[in-house]
């Protein structure tokens, strides 16, 4: 017996023993779960100076598995308080906002909300240094506004459905503020995973989370913006094969004339609804592009007259004077805007594949373009009757 | 084994027992739980995608294990928002099994390759067409184009034309590794069904679409290399016979099987299989390969821009200097192949161009236009010379050989044009006019 009952209590010892080490390790295994799962939450709630929408960013991604960066540096209007956890800017504000705010979610297999806040306008000593501003697609698919008394675009770089790309879209939103000329910009990149911006009913997740994060930017930088409704539905951005009859046009393009010897009689155009950059594209008979006329808001014309600053020895640009000539083909003329607001820039430029629009230009219709383009946009978004060239 | 005791079987017999019984009351429960939704998937089936989906090919696609998971959105189904589909729907029912459909109006190209080499060419997988069907079925399902005479709803500006894709899974590993025969089949008839639900919905006048009943396989591997039928007969003209310049030999025809009225597509090629050709080796420049194609309405709109934008229609290319031996100013060029050609520039139009080794098929192309049906078609015939370069290395082409090549090339369209079991003189074509030639080596 002795041989017996000698090993078994060894054994119910050892068993005791584990079996307190195990649950010792379960309990230490538990806590730091918990307390993974939680920094998760964590690292949301407190994303991009805690201005992150992490609400709406759960609801478009899903509320498990994400990874977060983020980080804050700079000052919006000299308020020191500002500073955040990735430092301060020490770029110095000279009649500026340095305040740049950058954070990232990432779900795997589900999708990104890359989301970017900078103040507006931008200190002097940035202007020379790259673009100011995240910028928006815009090149051969319009940007849509966001409509619903906000000022912002839903801008995307894909055409079709199913296409590379297709599930992307940046949304942006400017937050006009009510002292000083400031602003506050929201883009917002997100990518979802099986979604398509063709469907209306997903549209609104490309927006949501820009929206949100607005509102919240809004209070953390004690802005006071004039904010907008909930968003329900959101146009679709046009394609470059999305043309129409200039004749009749009563978007970005209504009043602007159509042009016999140019062969301007079709326009792809997008709703006005106060967004920052508007965009009308004129083309020939079978949608051939022909002219594009911009406008630029806010940091969108600070970002664009910055960049001529940039290229230096072209003469007199935007960045010069109020209107004006630039190049063989291409005139601008400018709009004061209310509340201190930086001063609004309108672009004729051709467009053309063959060239033919700027080795023989036709200027008196594109100075009549720019006015009409320009005239219609300023009354849309409260400015002055523009300075045309 | 033989030391094992009956003590320890008995061990193992009871924990084998209870290990199946575990297995198999989970599978009796997931079963029980997840079952009794064929009826409700089968109802989804025949609704879903407002009613456009065809029940009867699709119905053995059902299972019974979780309810049909249904997306769709297009403006056929809400009217006042804003999309490019008119419908676009997926249901599945798990296991792999599930449909997809999409159909758009279209305001510019089909969104599908439409240069002759695509249009016969195989893809990654199986690629098969449905005679009777303008269209094709590949690595994401089939596609067809179909007319709307009365004009389509719900993009910037009206159109004729509509454009349908269906992808059809079933489940099984063939279904994966490529498309199979029945699987296109099925494809095709669920997106034909797709398209007169449409033209039905959206009034387009006009005969609907016959839903296809057999699928020919597009890789010539298969044994029929779409050349069978009436799409061997529309090759049929092209030999060295009918067309002086083409290498002497036996030719290998292929034609691209969709039977339609908006497309055709012809290539020919010097057989080196054949008995007749067995020892014989084309020299160089000898013409080995020819191509002969229409596409009519958007087809044809689509097939010019794919070709324009590699600068491959008339018009572009030829003047850009690129390639060219030397300058007729100077006349300096250290080749001693080319120095023939080089005393034989006078002008301009007597340059020697450089063919260089990177260009896997360098051919001169001859457009033309006609009106087939009613629609503006456009025509393109190219003639592909024997060419062995050196990696690295290009070949002179001069005035002589360029002329051979621009004769063969007018010859092969006038047979093209006139051949009595051709596409163009069945779809009655008139009025064309030749648009000109292209040197597809720039």
């Amino acid at each position: 017996m002795a041989l017996t009952t000698g090993p078994r209590s060894l054994v119910t010892q050892r068993q005791v023993r584990g079996m307190t080490a195990a649950a010792l390790v379960l309990a230490v295994l538990t806590g730091v779960i918990v307390w993974f799962a939680g920094s998760d939450d964590r690292a949301l709630d407190e994303a991009c100076g805690g201005a992150l929408a992490a609400d709406e960013v759960r609801t478009v991604l899903g509320d498990s598995g994400m990874d977060v960066t983020s980080g804050t540096e700079g000052t919006f209007g000299g308020d020191s308080s500002d500073s955040g956890s990735g430092g301060s800017s020490g770029s110095g504000n000279s009649g500026g906002s340095s305040l740049a705010v950058r954070c990232a979610v990432t779900a795997e297999g589900r999708g990104r909300v890359g989301v970017t806040i900078a103040g507006a306008p931008r200190p002097r000593a940035e202007h020379g240094t790259g673009e100011l501003y995240t910028a928006v697609p815009a090149r051969d698919t319009l940007p849509v506004p966001i409509g619903h008394g906000w000022s912002g675009l839903l801008a995307t770089d894909n055409a079709r459905q199913g296409d590379r790309g297709d599930g992307r879209a940046t949304a942006a939103v400017l937050l006009d503020c009510a002292r000083g000329g400031r602003s506050l910009l929201i883009t917002v990149e997100t990518t979802l995973r099986g979604a398509t911006l063709d469907d209306p009913a997903t549209r609104p997740s490309f927006v949501r989370t820009a929206i949100a994060t607005a509102r919240r930017a809004d209070d953390r930088w004690n802005c006071g913006a004039r904010l907008g409704k909930p968003v329900r539905g959101v146009g679709l951005p046009v394609n470059a094969d999305e043309y129409e009859p200039l004749l009749g046009a009563t978007g970005t393009c209504a009043t602007v004339p159509t042009a016999a010897r140019s062969a301007v009689s079709t326009a792809r155009e997008t709703a006005r609804a106060r967004a920052p950059r508007e965009i009308c594209a004129l083309g020939a008979r079978d949608g051939a592009p022909r002219y594009r006329l911009d406008a630029y808001y806010g940091p969108y014309a600070e970002d664009a007259r910055a960049q001529y600053t940039r290229n230096g020895g072209e003469g007199v640009t935007p960045a010069d004077k109020p209107a004006g000539r630039l190049g063989r083909s291409a005139y601008w003329a400018g709009a004061d805007c209310p509340d201190g607001a930086r001063r609004a820039l309108y672009l004729i430029r051709a467009d053309d594949a063959d060239g033919d629009a700027r080795a023989r230009p036709d200027l008196g219709y594109e100075r009549a373009a720019l006015s009409a383009f320009a005239a219609r946009s300023a009354e849309d978004h409260g400015c002055a009757a523009p300075v045309t060239p | 084994m033989g030391g094992l005791t009956d003590r320890v079987w008995l061990r193992y017999a009871i924990l084998f027992a209870l290990i199946t019984a575990l297995v198999t009351g989970a599978n009796i429960a997931i079963g029980s739980r997840g079952g009794g939704h064929l009826a409700a998937n089968r109802d989804q089936l025949r609704k879903a995608c407002d009613g456009a989906l065809p029940y009867g090919d699709l119905q053995g696609l059902v299972r019974d294990a979780r309810p049909g998971e249904l997306r769709q959105h297009g403006t056929m189904l809400a009217p006042g928002q804003q999309s490019r589909s008119l419908l676009d729907c997926s249901l599945s029912w798990g296991g792999g099994n599930g449909v997809t459909v999409h159909a758009e109006a279209l305001v510019s190209d089909v969104p599908q390759g439409m240069e002759t080499r695509q249009i016969l060419g195989p893809g990654p997988g199986g690629t098969f067409t449905a005679p009777g069907t303008t269209g094709r079925y590949g690595a994401r399902g089939a596609w067809l184009v179909a007319e709307c005479q009365g004009g389509l709803d719900g993009r910037v500006r009206p159109t004729t034309d509509l454009y349908v894709t269906a992808k059809v899974a079933d489940g099984s590993a063939g279904a994966a590794a490529g498309a199979n025969r029945t699987t296109a089949l099925t494809g095709f008839r669920t997106a034909v069904h797709v398209a007169n639900a449409i033209t039905r919905a959206q009034r387009c006048g006009g005969p609907p679409l016959d839903p296809p009943n057999r699928v020919v396989a597009t890789a010539g591997d298969q044994g029929e290399g779409g050349s069978t039928g009436p799409a061997s007969r529309r090759c049929d003209w092209i030999s060295p016979s009918s067309v002086p310049g083409l290498r002497p030999g036996a030719w290998a025809t292929r034609g691209d099987a969709q039977d339609s009225t908006s497309l055709s597509a012809c290539t020919g090629e010097w057989d080196p299989d054949a008995r007749h050709n067995k020892g014989v080796a084309p020299r160089d420049w000898q013409i080995t390969g020819v191509e002969a194609a229409s596409w009519a309405g958007v087809l044809g709109r689509s097939a010019y821009d794919s070709y324009e934008r590699e600068g491959h229609v008339p018009g572009w290319g030829a003047a850009d200097g690129d390639n060219r031996l030397v300058d007729a100013e100077t006349g300096a060029d250290d080749d001693a192949e080319s120095g023939a050609a080089e005393a034989e520039e006078t002008d301009a139009g007597d340059r020697v161009d450089r063919v260089p080794s990177y260009l896997t098929r360098p051919q001169l192309a001859l457009w033309a236009r006609s009106v087939c049906g009613g629609r503006v078609t456009y025509h393109r015939v190219s003639v592909l010379p024997r060419l062995r370069i050196p990696d690295g290395e290009t070949v002179p082409l001069g005035p002589e050989r360029r002329a051979a090549l621009s004769e063969t090339a007018h010859t092969l369209l006038a047979r093209y044009l006139g051949a009595v079991d051709g596409w163009p003189k069945t779809a009655g074509c008139r009025d064309t006019t030749v648009l000109g030639e292209v040197e597809e080596w720039h």
